[in-house]
């Protein structure tokens, strides 16, 4: 039986055990989890009204990122053939229809080159 | 088509918009969004001062229809702590980037924090220095390429929620530039509260970072920080980590303390009303 | 009675009279790190600017200080900071921020022996250079030079007005000597000081173009907060503030302007004080503490029958070349006596026939004395 050091602490069977740092390196082997008293998420869903609004491009800020088409939750958008000043293809409307006016397109645009407007008249 | 304004024409400064950043660079977005939030807030936008620093970003101060200040590198929240100190009605709002805030900056970062002082930060973190040509910088990942770090970056990098929670900021989040209506709603959130709250927000940099690290195009830079960024609020900072696999967002800090202007207007008081109890004109010796 | 005034006389020590001064100018903001010998600025600051509704801020460093200071002066309130050589270096980077954007700032530099940490407790004069070209890039400054307790009071309250009349910042270039001497000061009555403001705008927000300036070249200067929404930039900037990096027209004008206004009426900001100058054959140029031994020097001479003079600069920048050309021409030899290598030399140089000038140098906290200022007069 071998004698053991006073500081580290003994297992069950009397053999010590090294002390290992259980600060970051368990923690970060392990997937994070959901904290379960989180406050309530921002931009928790507030009522989206369906609107019924125009999409407006300007054409000539348009870089042709193609953020608006991308991300447009509703498939809205596509490129237009033709090319602006600065040589990009600016979006159009594909189906004014299915679009909820949900504003996705006018804030990931970099550029304020879209935005909606309400329409004059409700369909 | 013209008779109808983009509807954050008002808030940006006149003749300036289109703006200088590159194609599908996230500083638009973060102006747009801070313009937003000002706009539903209905936020008195006379008493807002935009400080920023130099970078891409930094040209930010340019854009926004505000008393606007665009100082030296690094300098912008010394700059801030300046103006909010003598005039507390005011609200400065540094808007700069990962390296003027955290390289040349880093030293005025940690003490406005410190002070608590009610400043909002908000950080356009793009992995780099964009502006002089795609650097490496304090937030560049380990192994990443820039034009300093040709054989891979070997530097870890800071993880700068942590820093400002550590530092003492009372309002910490991350988002990145896909997470349009939650910057926004941070920023709301931080805007009134009183003391130092601090806003990170990673964006894709495709003409410098982007381009030497495999997202190159706009539309991938943005695609990369939807599938790899992950949603966990108020888990412990240091946990929140910043890796080319995994980004984790979210408000991390939202609490209270008593800021620094609050502090100083009582001792400013106690002075005074100790001298007129007194009848004395000052306490010190000429 | 004034809190800000404290009308009296007092024995006083050299860096509290400064800060006495920057009161009964007006000045409600200091910003400053500690470093010998100004310390007691700063805490002198620390204890009045509370009393008198101010505010004093210990930043982390003097780049942050010179920034604090500058963002102070945007938001309406007249600011300073004290310093020595190593704090004046630190600082270079935003005077010429302060240059550029037109910042109404004071800074004070208790000068000591340099270079970098040099000797913090002894004094010198080997920062006078680097007040006029410390910053990068062309820009034009003011600075004074206090040779006693009373003119530190007197020339602080002197370098804000100057500051508030052409929007830039200017500097009290004083020494260890003066800054920790203890002598005789006289506050004045509030109404006997003359103080004066900036020029604020008289166009509504609308029609305010921030950096437009008319025949005095010195633009009005709008607040943070009133609804001017201006924007001010180090970036090379047209009339309206906004970034020109591209048209060399806009740089030189800009460029131009900045130093003109200095330039151009240098006859109006410079003094200088002259004793015995009117049939001198030997002239003496001295500034600082270095005109208190030089003036001794020259009493003592004229009661020995020699026709000495002394030319005392009490502003440095803009250097008053016409007066030194003037003075220059009408004697035999010119004494520089400096607590330096040999710097503000180099200007009377410029300014006289070169083979009349000779250069006194003197390192080591050792000030001239009277006696050797008179016997290199002499020889």
């Amino acid at each position: 039986m071998t004698t053991t050091p006073t500081h580290l602490p003994e297992t069950q069977a009397g053999a010590p055990v090294a002390r290992e740092s259980n600060l970051m390196s368990e923690t970060m082997k392990q997937p994070i989890p959901a904290p379960k008293f989180a406050k309530r998420p921002l931009a928790a869903p507030q009522m989206l009204k369906l609107r019924y609004v125009d999409v407006i491009v300007i054409e000539e800020r348009c870089k042709g990122c193609s953020f608006c088409i991308e991300f447009c939750p509703k498939d809205v958008l596509e490129e237009d053939t033709k090319l602006n000043v600065k040589g990009a293809h600016v979006p159009r409307v594909k189906d004014s229809a299915l679009c909820v006016g949900c504003g996705i397109c006018e804030e990931i645009c970099p550029d304020f080159a879209i935005f909606l407007a309400e329409k004059a008249e409700k369909q | 088509m013209s008779e109808v304004q983009h509807p954050l024409e008002d808030y940006t400064r006149r003749g300036m918009i289109p703006h200088i950043w590159c194609n599908g660079c996230g500083d638009g977005i973060i102006l747009g969004e801070f313009l937003r939030a000002l706009d539903e807030l209905k936020y008195d936008i006379n008493k807002v001062v935009v400080v920023s620093g130099i970078g891409c970003i930094g040209r930010i101060s340019g854009y926004t229809g505000t008393d606007s200040f665009h100082t030296t590198h690094g300098r912008a929240l010394a700059f801030a702590v300046g103006v909010k100190a003598v005039r507390p009605d005011l609200k400065p709002v540094v808007i700069s980037g990962d390296g003027d805030l955290f390289a040349i900056g880093g030293n005025h970062f940690i003490h406005a924090a410190r002070r608590n002082i009610d400043v909002m930060v908000i950080c356009s973190n793009n992995f780099n220095y964009g502006m002089t040509g795609g650097q490496s910088g304090p937030t560049t990942p380990i192994d990443a390429y820039t034009t300093t770090t040709r054989y891979g970056n070997i530097e870890h990098p800071f993880n700068l929620a942590h820093l400002a929670a550590a530092s003492g900021a009372i309002y910490v989040a991350r988002w990145t530039a896909i997470h349009v209506k939650r910057i926004r709603e941070s920023i709301k959130k931080a805007i009134n509260k009183k003391g130092f709250s601090f806003i990170e927000v990673i964006t894709p940099c495709p003409e410098e970072y982007g381009r030497r690290n495999k997202i190159p195009d706009p539309i991938q830079g943005m695609k990369w920080l939807r599938e790899v960024s992950v949603v966990r609020s108020f888990i412990d900072p240091i946990e929140a980590v910043v890796q080319p696999d995994k980004i984790v967002v979210g408000e991390f800090v939202d609490k209270e303390k008593t800021e620094f202007t609050e502090l100083l207007s009582a001792s400013t008081q106690t002075v005074q009303s100790k001298l007129e109890k007194e009848g004395k004109l000052t306490n010190a010796t000429i | 009675m004034r809190r800000d005034v404290l009308t009296g006389k007092y024995f006083a020590l050299g860096d509290v009279a400064c800060a006495e001064g920057a009161l009964a100018a007006g000045c409600r903001f200091f910003a400053g790190y500690p470093i010998t010998p100004a310390t007691e600025i700063a805490e002198h600051m620390s204890r009045r600017l509370p009393e008198v509704g101010g505010v004093y801020l210990q930043m982390e460093d003097e780049l942050a200080s010179m920034a604090a200071v500058i963002g102070a002066s945007y938001a309406g309130v007249k600011s300073m900071t004290a310093t020595s050589g190593p704090g004046f270096s630190l600082m270079q980077e935003n005077i010429g921020l302060a240059a550029m954007t037109e910042t109404p700032c004071v800074v004070v530099d208790v000068m000591r022996a340099g270079p970098s940490t040099g000797q913090p407790t002894k004094t010198s004069q080997q920062d006078v250079m680097q007040a006029k070209w410390g910053s990068h890039g062309d820009y034009e400054v003011i600075a004074l030079s206090p040779s006693s307790v009373q003119e530190m009071f007197d020339h602080t309250i002197e370098a804000f007005n100057l500051s508030e009349m052409y929007r830039c910042p200017v500097f009290v270039m004083t020494d260890e000597i003066v800054g920790h001497l203890m002598e005789r000061l006289a506050v004045p009555n509030p109404e006997e000081i003359h103080l004066v403001d900036r020029k604020r705008p008289t166009t509504p927000p609308s029609k305010y173009l921030p950096f437009q300036a008319g025949e005095d070249l010195v633009p009005a200067m709008a607040t943070f907060g009133e609804g001017y929404r201006f924007y001010a930039t180090g970036l090379t900037h047209d009339e309206t503030g906004h970034p020109q990096t591209d048209s060399p027209e806009e740089q030189a004008k800009l460029v131009q302007r900045l130093c003109d206004k200095i330039r151009k009426n240098t006859g109006k900001i410079t003094k200088v004080e002259r004793v015995f100058l009117d049939d001198a054959d030997v002239c003496i140029i001295a500034y600082g503490s270095v005109a208190r031994s030089a003036l001794s020097a020259v009493v003592e001479g004229r009661e020995r029958g020699m026709k000495i003079g002394l030319l005392r600069l009490i502003t440095l920048w803009p250097f008053p070349d016409e007066v030194v050309e003037q003075v220059a021409a009408h004697v035999d030899k010119i004494l520089v006596p400096e607590m330096n290598y040999g710097q503000l030399v180099r200007e009377v140089e410029r300014n006289a026939d070169r083979k009349k000038v000779v250069s006194l140098p003197r390192l080591g906290d050792a000030l001239h004395t009277p006696e050797e200022i008179l016997a290199h007069a002499l020889s």
